[in-house]
Order: C-alpha cells, then structure tokens, then sequence
C-alpha cells in the first residue's frame, strides 16, 4: 500500500465516520466452512508454549484444551497431543486421514485462520518444541508432524500472496480502510466494532476503544494473569509435584474456565470477521482463484509431498523440511528475498487487474500510465500513448505494459517524452481477443483512440523467481562473495521437559 | 522547589528505563519530566485518572525472568559459561565468576552502593594488573553526575572480561543481556532484538564514561561487540546470540543523554521515588509540562489515553496515527471535516491539502 494514499484513505474513513470498503473487491480469499480451521492460543506470561488453545472448524462449536500450568513440559504435550491430530487431520496428513486411496495422495487447499500475529509466533515455537524432538514418550510421532507442519504453516504464511494462513486482523485491513492509527489496527476487536450497529463516529471510536482493552493476543492480559489466573496456579502447584494432577482436579478446572473465556472471545472474534467478508456484497477478486491455485501448489511442495514422503518411510526418499531459524546464510537469504519479491509481483499481477484501488497503487508508485491513446499507426503496430497521471512515472524502454483488466494485452515500450508525455508502444497482440469483453479488439481497430486506458508494469515475476535459484547456487570460480559471511552453526535440537 | 527529601543513591528505578523511557517520546514534555525526575508516569495516569489501567507486566514473565537470570548464574555460573564456551564467546581457561547482585536481587551484596564500589573496584584492577577472565553478573555503574539529571545508576545483566586478542595483552570487556524471550533466529521479534541493543549500546556508553571517570580508559579495552542471552524456544536452556554490532547504538545513547541533558537543564535538581505512591509535588511537576500524544505512547506510557482524549479535543490528526499528523501540518481534525465539507480553503497549507485528498487517485469526492 503506497502510504500517501493510506493516509488519504484513512482521513477519509474518519471524514465518513466509520471503515469503508477497500476497493471493489475483495482481495482475501474466504473458503468454504468445512475448509477454515480457526486458531486461537493464549500463553503465560514468559513462556513461549500455548497454555490454552480453541480450535473448530467455521461453524462448529468449538474445542477447547488448556492445561493447569504450561511450566510443565509434559502436560502441555499431553493437552498438545489432541490439538495435533484435529490440526493434522484438517491438513489431510497421510498418516492421519482414513481414506488412502491415491486420490487422497494430494494435497487440497485448507485454511487456518489465527486472531492476530501472535497467534502465528506460537505456530513457530510449538515447531521449534516438536519438529525435530528427540523426546522419548508416547505419541511423540504425533507432536513431531505437528512440529513440521506448524513450521511449514509458518513459512506458509510469510510468503507474499499465500491464502492458506490468514491472520484475521489482516483479513478486514485488506477489505476496508479503518480510522484509527496502525499501531491499533492491530487489534481485531478494535477493527471489528468500526464495522459495528453505532450510528456515529463517537459511538463508533468509543466502542472501538472498549474492545481495544480486551486481549486479542497470544498474550493475557497481566491484570487477568496477576488478579485471577495467578492465585490458580499458585493453589495449583502447591501439592508435591507428582500430586498435583490428581490433587489439583478442581484448581485445574478453575483454570480452564479463565482460559476458556479468552479463548472463546478470540474465537468468536474470528468466526465475526468471516462472517462479515461474506456478508459482504462486493464480489471477490477473480484473481484469487490463482493465488489459491499457486498457494494449493506450494503448501503441497513445502508441506504435503514431505508428509507424504516421511509417511512412506523409504529411506531414498527423505523429507526435506524447511529450517526453522529462518535463512541461515546469506545465499539462502538472497535466495529468500528473491523468492519474496518475485511471490509480491506475482500477487500484484492477479490482483491488480480485478481491483482499481490497487491499480491506483500501483500508479501512485509510477508503476503504469493512465491517458489516452492519440494514435494507431502502422495497421495497429505502433500506439501514441498520450498520460496524465502519474508525473513521473518509473518505467524503462524496452519493459512491457499491460492494460489494466486484460493483463494478456500488453504493449512494448519504444519511447518516453516526459515533456509531451507522449508515449510510444508496441502491441504484442495482432487480432481480437475474443472472450475478454469489448477492450480487446485488435491494436489497429479505431475504437481504441482517445480510449482512457490505465496501462500496468509487467514486473517479470518469472525472471526474479530464476535469480533466485541463480544467487543459491555456488559459483562455479573460486571467488563467491557470499562465503565470506558466516553464520552460527544450529544448536542440538531439543528434547520436550528439559527445563525443569 | 525544595530538594526532595529522598535520597538520590536511595533512588532503586532503573537509570535505563527511565532513558528509554524518554527515547520513546523525546517530544512529550511530560515524558521527560517523568524521566529525569523519575516519577512514575503510572502514578502520574492514576493521579490524572483512578480509574486509568495499569500497564503491569505480567506476574509469570517477571518470575520466569528471576528464575531463568537466577538459573544462569547459580553454581558458580556453571550454566551461563558453558554456553559461553559452547559459542566460542570465552575461551576455557576464561572461566571465573563475580557476582554483582544485591541481596534484593538475590545476590551477595548488600545494596547498590556496595555493588558500585566492588564494580569500580574491578574496573581499576582489570587496567592494572588483574587476570580475572570470565563473566561478571550486574556490574553496576554510577554515571558521573550532569550526564542524567540528576544522578544515573546502571545495572548490566552481564559483562564478559577476556584476553585482548588485538594488544595481546590486558582486557577486554564485552557487555551482554538477558532476555527471556526464546531466540527464533531469523524469526526474533525485530522490536525486541532492536530495544535489547539499544540497552547494551546504552551499556557500552556508559561504560566508556565510567573508565573515563575512573581514568582507565586508555589500559582496559571495551568492545563494541555485545552479546545477547536468550532462550531456546519452549526451553530454559541459554541461547547465545553474539557478534552484536553495539556502536551506532552507543551513539545513539551519548547523543540522546546530550538532547536530554538539553533539554533538563533548566529544571530543578530534585528526584521522585519512582514508586507507584509519589509526592503531590513531583506528580503536579509532571501534570502541568505540556504532552505530545503519538502512536508510541499507545506501548509505553500509562497516560496514553487521557493525552489520546486531550488529542481529540484539540483535534490533532495524531488520533489517526503520526503519518496523518504529518500529512496534515497542522491542519486540525475539525477544520479537515469542515473542509472536506465544502469549506473554502483560506490558505495556500488548506488548498494543498484539498488539493491532494481530491486527485484523481485519492478519489475522495
């Protein structure tokens, strides 16, 4: 989002007194019920392993697991056990799912959709627990897939353009525009009473800021922690430590109960903010169903096809599971960054074309021309583009544009004059494109001229993609810059219940 | 104002969270005031408002924090040196041990004064002749005074002393710090990891003052390099992260001591408790210097929402976030509603502004 136009946006959802729509469309793909797992975790203070956690698919009830007190290593593998086999069942792990025929060899799209980006922290650090634990007790195969598969969702959901990890708060952020600073728009309760019953702006910001002192995040509220859930566990701990399980039955209930609440307000928070993206009228961004396609493929390559090999169990075929340090050199970060750029053009390029809020975006960056075509020349093998907007665009000779809504319409650039604005264009297209509406006639046809256009950067999303496999290998000369840094070799894994 | 009764050395508030404290917002009048006079802003919010919510940290982090510090350090440091020897941060033969903390930290000594005089103490024998090498738990610092109004007090978690590998003889020292929060590599939360190496740039600065002060500072080295003390994800277990470059950010403290040195120097040399009951006085000191509301009051500062509430009474655009106070120069929230309105614009400031919510890409109609 370019910040300028933010800022605009934003001042003008406090003109109007309440959010308002983001675009035409909808850029956030919301799946079928049976499709969306909703997470929610809660965590103690200083710890970094869930204490509690809420889990159902959209509309069902949902399922909640906590423990007395999540400083015991064990307990929370027991509790954790449960939450693995619903979570890994909803993925279709091959080790989890009934049906083995070799259609359900393959991966389908799912969602889990998490309150906030807290909540995506504890996907990481349940895999840095589990995925490569050496823990020797029951079921322990069963926290080490949910390890590997909670580090693939959180790989997953930093990739540019990815649908299957949605962090709700994101979710209505990239669906309408909110009048309240960033820093609060973090919180989902907050985003969600904007586009509450109040009538007026005070009403709205009043109601907005209420919810914003409940606790959305993975993170209790210290005064909830220290008034009620403190004393719990204080009682809790007070028996001998091979006691207080069978002791501590009532202590724990009353624990659960705290937790229950957190959990059930966080869950609902998710269920609401589906259920207003679907209520919503405006149709979604037709090029969703491509980054659900690609995003479908991928999870399948990072996740899937790894499951599927460790579920085998041949020894020629072993997983190759991502790191869980994130780029531990600098080629795999060179790698990385690549392989992020090149995933933010292509979710640009099937979005851009569905969503004039974007295609603003993009222009607002100098990334594309609006104006008109002056003239055909040639039987339609050279365009006068004449733009207005924007003054200074950041194009080169030689780059390709597209026009916006027919991306496969695109035009080579031969020249630029910033002083008449002219621009001069190739089509790369001879005759009509049928199936595409009107807009697609031939480059010669006249309806072209003084047609206002807004014309889009193809950013050759394919080419950064190879760059990227380029900078990850060794060069074939002795010399390669990227040797000279180093990095800290990786701990011993570690075994679950070592801390205490 | 008359001197405050209480006694500067009896002062137990951190010197360093009262300057990170003030880097939050070095525009909020009242937030320095708060700072250099160390009074709660808490007491303040509550003075202001009972009923404003406290911003506690939690109660099972804070132990989680005791224990896992207290963990590092028992038996001798057994833990804490054999990570460092794992890492390479200490050499084997760099083995020994000096604990610095008071006995309200669980410590051997006595109080704060104690812990500045042994502190002082090992500074002056490391430039002379001393072979200790190894790791010193809270080696505390009192920065001379006119650095921080009106007198500052630093505790760092950990400081390691090693050979000089460069000179080839003396000592070097390397200043570290604990935090609880599990070490995700790549994946750390950047605010945590950029807030722990402002403290140890914070460290590093103050440091260089101290052996000034002490005049060893051109016979003991002191590295620019610090070192992280982390956890392993959903573990106890110390996770070294080293090679922390610390010297921009020891710039960034001597630079920020000289704006807040600047802009305190007409106030009165007095100090609050730093305790949640304070004088009426040294709230009233606080409560009459002028707030800049921003969205960083929003994470440190217990008064955020009566100043939030003052902001949308004068209408400033900082309700919104600091890029539409920026956006706006000036431009009250009002006047922006009148404008947008169909008000006319009076000036070149409100045309531009007009100007620029009504281009075609903005949209706005």
């Amino acid at each position: 989002m370019s910040g300028e136009l933010e800022t605009i946006r934003r001042i003008t959802a406090w003109h109007a007194g309440s959010a308002l729509q983001r675009g035409e469309v909808i850029n956030v793909h919301v799946a079928d019920n049976d499709e969306i797992l909703i997470l929610s975790f809660v965590r103690m203070g200083g710890e970094s392993l869930p204490w509690g956690v809420a889990l159902g698919l959209m509309g069902e009830e949902a399922e909640f697991f906590s423990v007395a007190d999540p400083r015991n290593r064990d307990l929370v593998a027991t509790s954790l056990i449960e939450v693995a086999k619903r979570v890994l069942i909803h993925f279709g792990h091959p080790d989890f799912t009934e049906n083995t025929d070799e259609t359900a060899m393959m991966y389908r799209h799912r969602q889990i959709w998490v309150p906030g980006r807290s909540h995506l922290d504890l996907l990481h650090t349940i895999a840095f627990a589990y995925a490569r634990t050496t823990w020797d007790r029951p079921e322990i195969e069963v926290l080490r897939a949910f390890g590997q598969l909670c580090n693939c969702l959180f790989v997953e959901s930093q990739r540019p353009g990815q649908q299957t990890v949605i962090v709700a708060s994101d979710a209505l952020k990239i669906a309408h525009i909110f009048p309240g600073s960033s820093v609060r728009q973090g919180h989902l309760g907050y985003l969600l009473s904007w586009l509450g019953r109040q009538r007026t702006r005070q009403t709205r910001l009043l109601a907005a800021h209420a919810a914003e002192k409940l606790s959305v995040a993975a993170m209790l509220d210290p005064e909830l922690e220290r008034g009620q859930l403190g004393p719990l566990v204080e009682k809790w701990n007070e028996p001998a430590w091979d006691e207080r399980v069978s002791k501590g039955k009532k202590t724990a209930l009353a624990i659960s109960l705290v937790l229950q609440t957190e959990l059930e307000r966080r869950h609902q928070l998710v269920e609401s903010t589906i259920e207003i993206l679907r209520q919503d009228a405006r149709a979604y961004n037709s090029g969703l169903t491509d980054l659900v396609r690609i995003g479908t493929d991928k999870f399948s390559k990072l996740w899937f096809d790894n499951a599927l090999r460790e579920s085998s169990g041949n020894i020629d075929e072993r997983p190759f599971w991502p790191g869980l340090w994130g780029d531990v050199s600098a080629r795999a970060a060179s790698f990385a960054y690549h392989q992020r750029v090149a995933a933010d053009r292509e979710r640009v390029h099937f979005l851009v074309h569905g969503d004039r809020e974007l295609q603003n975006e993009e222009l607002m960056k100098g990334h594309g021309l609006r104006g008109k075509v002056k003239s055909v020349a040639g039987n339609g093998s050279t365009w006068t583009f004449v733009y207005d907007y924007p003054e200074l665009p950041s194009l080169k000779i030689g780059g390709t544009l597209s026009i916006a809504g027919i991306p496969k319409c695109s035009l080579t650039i031969v020249s630029i004059d910033p002083e008449t604005r002219e621009v001069i264009l190739v089509p790369g297209w001879k005759s009509r494109k049928t199936g595409v509406g009107p807009a697609a006639e031939a480059p010669s046809d006249r309806s072209w001229l003084r047609q206002t256009l807004i014309l889009l950067e193809d950013f050759p999303a394919n080419l950064v993609a190879k760059l990227s496999y380029k900078v990850a290998k060794q060069s074939e000369t002795d010399f390669d810059l990227l040797d000279y840094f180093s990095f800290e070799a990786d701990d011993v894994p570690v075994a679950g219940g070592d801390d205490e | 104002m008359e001197k405050s009764k209480k006694s500067v050395a009896g002062s137990r508030r951190d010197t360093r969270r009262r300057f990170e404290q003030w880097v939050q917002n070095p525009a909020c009048g009242a937030n320095l005031v708060s700072a250099v006079h160390n009074v709660k802003m808490g007491a303040v919010a509550r003075r202001e408002n009972p009923l404003a919510p406290k911003e506690g940290q939690s109660v099972f982090a804070l132990a989680r924090g005791n224990n896992f510090e207290a963990s590092l350090v028992r038996d001798g440091a057994k833990v804490l040196l054999a990570s460092m020897h794992k890492v390479g941060l200490l050499t084997k033969t760099e083995k020994s041990f000096l604990d610095f903390r008071t006995s309200a930290n669980g410590g051997p000594l006595a109080d704060l004064d104690e812990a500045i005089k042994k502190s002082e103490k090992l500074l002056v024998s490391l430039a002379d002749t001393s072979t200790f090498r190894g790791v010193v738990s809270s080696l505390t610092l009192r920065i001379p005074k006119g650095v921080m109004l009106p007198e500052a007090t630093l505790i760092i978690d950990v400081v390691c002393i090693k050979d000089n590998p460069e000179e080839g003889t003396g000592a070097i020292i390397s200043v570290g710090e604990v935090k609880t929060y599990p070490d995700r590599g790549g994946y750390t939360s950047k605010s945590d990891l950029a807030k722990a190496r402002a403290q140890m740039g914070l460290y590093v600065h103050a440091l260089e003052l101290v052996l000034e002060k002490l005049g060893v500072s051109t016979s003991l080295a002191l590295s620019s390099e610090g070192f992280l003390i982390l956890t392993y994800p959903g573990s106890n277990q110390p996770r070294i992260r080293m090679g922390e470059d610390l010297r921009f950010q020891a710039e960034r403290a001597k630079r920020g001591f000289e704006l807040m040195g600047e802009s305190a120097e007409r106030m009165p040399d007095i100090i609050g408790a730093g305790e949640d009951e304070e004088d009426l006085d040294m709230i009233n000191e606080v409560l009459k210097a002028p707030v800049a509301f921003s969205d960083a009051c929003l994470s440190f500062c217990e008064r955020s929402e009566a100043c939030f509430n003052r902001a949308m009474a004068d209408g400033s655009g900082a309700v919104l976030g600091d890029e539409v106070e920026r956006f706006l120069g000036g431009l009250s929230l009002s006047r922006v509603d009148e404008l947008l309105d169909g008000a006319k614009a009076k000036n070149s400031a409100e045309r531009d502004f007009l100007s620029q919510m009504k281009s075609s890409i903005a949209g706005f109609s």
